[in-house]
């Protein structure tokens, strides 16, 4: 018991002192900096554009006078208030859609043993990953007035309905967003454990009724985060609505109108409405955050699923199902990439195939080709450098201060990209923040917009990697530093970089923050798709669409070697 | 080279509560000492705190006469085994036990001896090209072993590192990490909440409980004469009897009235006249027919488990203790409803105050 040793003096030891100067030390180390900078650069880039934002909503047109009146035209004017109703029937419509689609098709790739579930996926992602507004123009090349299909039908003498307004809308919103259902509930239901349903089958419950009291409570979560998704990004979207909603407004487009218009715009109006969306988009997120806390359940796959054989006529039909929808979802870069081949003469496409398309765009488009790249590719690098750092101080040095910085680099994610382009347009057209008309706002704006996809893959991927292995390192002589750069950025290096191919792939597809930014000079190619087809040079418009497209695949194809054939997670 | 270490007054807080509550021992150069304890005993904080990952509140750690408080983890030299091994999975065998001694700068050569022979202690040697994620738990485990040992530590470090294996290569690896400790002659702190583990692989043990240390000792000595009712409780099983001095001389030989029934006369340490509780071990008992004047009770379970018979036997008073005879020693065994009379061995017995916080037994 007595194993008091005498006591040993220690001439360096000073006690108390020497923590107070360790403290000072600890406080001023890299990490530390790193949360600094991070608040600095939000303060900056997001808080000073959003509270400008706010407070130009709340003046009065021309006096500058605070006033309440754009919210109270907000609500009182049809002619606004109409668009929010539009805008939540339509997001309502493709939410519930685009489940009805995805749940199914989740299930039945993931649990049976249909054929060719590779291609499936990568025929779903692809159609996800493609701008809507390119889904809008091609539907409308396939129904619209002139459409190939309606001109089909109009030879029998069988006049289609008319796809422009609410009814293609909702159209392109669901074909383009089901994917979120289909991918995020695929992922769940991979990863339940077989012995939660098979405990179903053995205490009595099987079939629909199982699916109904296990399986599908289990996934609601995921069900809802996949709605969610659908119903905010179809909220945001601005390029659909205004190439095929025609005289149906919604939110967005009337944001774009009240700000761009030169007679009678408004900015207080533009802001106000901003405001609106911005405030939706935040609620509905809320409401599910709300319903998913008491329904959410952490599990581990131990055993997962075993995938079931079907008879040969239920593979057949499965098989068809799966591939019918994934087939219809893909028709819209199917469409622009024949269009693309096809002779146009002016607007007009007339028979045979050429590359005119092609000629033109690089005589005349090649700047935006070359804009696109660069900007996204200097995002991108941002975005990586910033994602890995500022993940690592979320979940390695979590505090009040980090959860706050957790909070405002996700809040971007409810933000519609032309919300964002007014703010920062807004925000940054004075001294000493003069940044409109340049590369840089655009590559500010993307770098705000989608680094919360590679802030959520790499913290995903670091709560998978032990503490202890760092503690390892730094054990065998290893300063945290370089143990952090040696061990811990290499680590994540898949699951940074596969979230930062998902945010370049949405970069270079980026229309809607783009649309309020660009100048002549820093055009990108979705704003030329989307000026080509507003002037109906359609063969041009195609062309870039392609272009997009088949990067798009390429950087699907990294993608997927990158992060070992285990598909998108968002 | 291997070092001794003193643990002197070392104090951990988290907020108001002490983790690790004035722990004082030393531990020799080349000694296997574990701490033991039940989960959130403060074992694990301490030993983070010797390995540099935990901050020191109070008191000092010292290595060979020089205090470490203040020394950052990486410049320790100190080997650790973590629970979960650890492994770096992005880098080879071989990669993963050279990397202490790249960070060390060690030249080309003598990294490659180093490496390999740390490799052929653990039988690990023709796996070195392989990626860890190949390996089996406790493969993992034996390159975690080699890690920590090439680089030469000062002191090694093991927290539970054989609680993810199952049962019988957990006393494989048990053996083979005390024979290497031994060959090494390395100082080693290791730490488990699994008693049997620490009897079997400590040269001593600190038993901890709710961050204090209740009793260091030798395995031997800690199952024979634990300090308080705790130890008694945690290492092995006891049965707890009250009873009560009755009589006791000047040299301390006392007489002790067992539940009111019979007398055993042991000597105490010191004077003592109260209320007592004595701590018998299952097989510390004889079973045998029923004799008036003596314990007795009535068996209610049997079960054999081999080399020995364990029994549940319900006393007159309706205490309910365990008992054991060895397969060898009896020629039958008991069955449910035998009545019987239990004596015990005085010399075999524990004698605590009535609150169990002290032994009035010499050791």
């Amino acid at each position: 018991m007595s194993e008091l040793q005498p006591r040993l003096k220690n001439p360096f030891s000073k006690g108390p002192v020497s923590n107070k100067k360790f403290n000072i030390r600890k406080h001023f180390n890299f990490w530390n900096m790193v949360i600094l900078l991070s608040f600095a650069g939000l303060l900056l880039a997001l808080v000073y554009p959003f509270s400008s934002l706010i407070f130009r909503s709340f003046l009065e047109r021309g006096t500058n006078n605070f006033t309440l009146s754009n919210y109270k035209d907000f609500v009182r004017l049809p002619y606004y208030f109409s668009t929010l109703k539009n805008s939540f029937s339509v997001c309502i419509a493709a939410t519930i859609f685009a489940t009805i689609i995805g749940l199914p098709m989740a299930y039945i790739s993931t649990r049976y043993n249909i054929w060719g579930k590779k291609l499936i996926n990568i025929m779903v992602i692809l159609s996800l990953m493609s701008p809507p507004f390119i889904g809008a123009y091609s539907w409308i090349l396939l129904l619209g007035r002139n459409g190939f299909i309606t001109k089909i039908f109009a030879n029998f003498g069988i006049h289609l309905p008319t796809i422009y307004g609410w009814t293609g809308i909702v159209l392109v919103f669901t074909l383009k967003f089901f994917p979120y259902i289909y991918l995020y509930v695929s992922g769940a239901l991979k990863s339940t454990d077989a012995s939660l349903e098979e405990a179903a089958e053995n205490l009595g419950t099987s079939g629909i009724k199982k699916l109904m009291t296990v399986t599908f409570p289990l996934i609601l979560p995921t069900i809802s985060a996949g709605a969610l998704m659908v119903f905010m990004t179809s909220l945001a979207d601005f390029g659909t609505p205004m190439l095929i909603g025609e005289g149906y407004k919604v939110l967005p487009v009337l944001v774009y109108e009240e700000f761009m218009s030169e007679i009678g715009g408004n900015a207080a109006m533009a802001s106000a409405l901003s405001v609106v969306i911005i405030l939706c988009s935040l609620s509905v997120l809320m409401i599910q955050k709300l319903i998913i806390a008491k329904k959410s359940y952490t599990m581990s796959a131990l055993r997962p699923p075993q995938v079931k054989e079907l008879s040969l006529g239920k593979r057949i039909a499965a098989t068809v199902f799966c591939f019918g929808i994934a087939t219809i979802a893909m028709a819209q870069q199917v469409v622009v990439i024949i269009t693309s081949f096809i002779k146009t003469s002016g607007p007009i496409f007339v028979k045979g195939f050429s590359l005119d398309s092609y000629r033109l765009v690089m005589h005349r488009l090649s700047r935006n080709i070359t804009n696109t790249f660069l900007f996204s590719t200097i995002a991108i690098v941002i975005m990586i450098v910033i994602g890995l750092l500022i993940s690592y101080v979320i979940v390695r040095k979590k505090s009040k201060a980090t959860e706050l910085l957790d909070l405002l680099i996700m809040f971007p994610y409810v933000i519609p990209g032309a919300v964002l382009g007014i703010t920062l347009l807004v925000a940054f057209n004075k001294k000493p923040f003069m940044l409109s008309g340049t590369a840089g706002i655009l590559i500010l704006a993307y770098v705000i917009r989608k680094l919360p996809y590679t802030i959520r893959s790499s913290t995903a991927i670091l709560y998978q990697i032990d503490p202890s292995i760092e503690e390892a390192s730094i054990n065998l002589g290893v300063p945290p530093m370089k143990t952090f750069f040696k061990i811990t950025a290499v680590l994540m290096a898949p699951g940074v970089f596969s979230g930062a191919i998902l945010s370049w792939i949405t970069t270079i597809n980026e229309l809607s923050s783009s649309i309020i930014l660009y100048t002549g000079k820093t055009s990108t190619i979705s704003v030329a798709i989307y000026t080509e087809v507003i002037r109906a040079s359609f063969g041009t418009a195609a062309a870039l669409a392609s272009i997009l497209t088949v990067t798009t695949v390429i950087s699907i194809l990294i993608f997927n070697k990158l992060s070992g054939g285990q598909g998108i997670s968002m | 080279m291997s070092h001794s270490m003193i643990i002197q007054n070392v104090v951990k807080k988290f907020g108001d509560y002490r983790a690790v509550n004035q722990a004082n021992f030393t531990v020799e150069k080349g000694e296997f000492f574990t701490l033991l304890g039940p989960s959130g005993c403060g074992k694990t904080t301490l030993l983070r705190m010797i390995a540099g990952f935990n901050s020191i509140e109070e008191g000092e750690i010292i290595f060979n006469d020089k205090v470490i408080n203040d020394i950052p983890a990486h410049k320790r030299d100190i080997g650790m085994v973590f629970q979960n091994y650890a492994i770096f999975p992005h880098l080879s065998v071989y990669k993963n036990v050279a990397y202490g001694l790249k960070a060390r700068n060690v030249a080309a050569k003598e990294m490659k001896e180093r490496v390999e022979e740390a490799l052929r202690m653990v039988q690990m040697e023709e796996y070195k090209d392989r990626q860890p994620s190949h390996l089996s738990g406790g493969q993992q485990q034996r390159i975690a072993l080699a890690r920590a040992v090439v680089i030469h530590p000062k002191i090694l470090l093991m927290d539970e590192p054989l609680s993810n294996l199952d049962a019988k290569l957990r006393v494989q690896m048990r053996i083979t990490i005390r024979k290497l400790q031994k060959q090494l002659g390395i100082t080693t702190v290791y730490v488990t909440h699994d008693q049997e583990e620490a009897l079997a692989i400590s040269d001593r043990i600190a038993i901890m409980k709710e961050g204090v240390i209740q009793q260091i000792g030798e395995s031997e000595k800690i199952y024979k004469r634990p300090a308080n009712g705790f130890v008694a409780n945690f290492i092995g099983t006891s049965n707890f009897l009250e009873g009560k001095v009755t009589k006791i001389n000047e040299e301390g030989l006392a007489d002790i009235l067992v539940l009111n029934k019979s007398t055993i006369k042991v000597k105490l340490k010191k004077q003592y006249e109260d209320k007592v509780v004595i701590s018998i071990r299952p097989e510390e008992f004889v079973i045998s027919e029923p004799v008036e004047g003596q314990l007795r009770g009535e068996v209610t379970l049997s079960t054999f488990l081999g080399d020995f018979i364990n029994y549940e036997i319900k006393l007159e008073n309706g205490q309910v203790i365990e008992v054991n005879e060895y397969t060898k020693d009896v020629n039958f065994s008991r069955k449910i409803g035998d009545k019987v009379s239990i004596t015990t061995k005085a010399d075999k017995i524990n004698i605590f105050d009535h609150t169990g916080e002290e032994s009035l037994v010499n050791e």
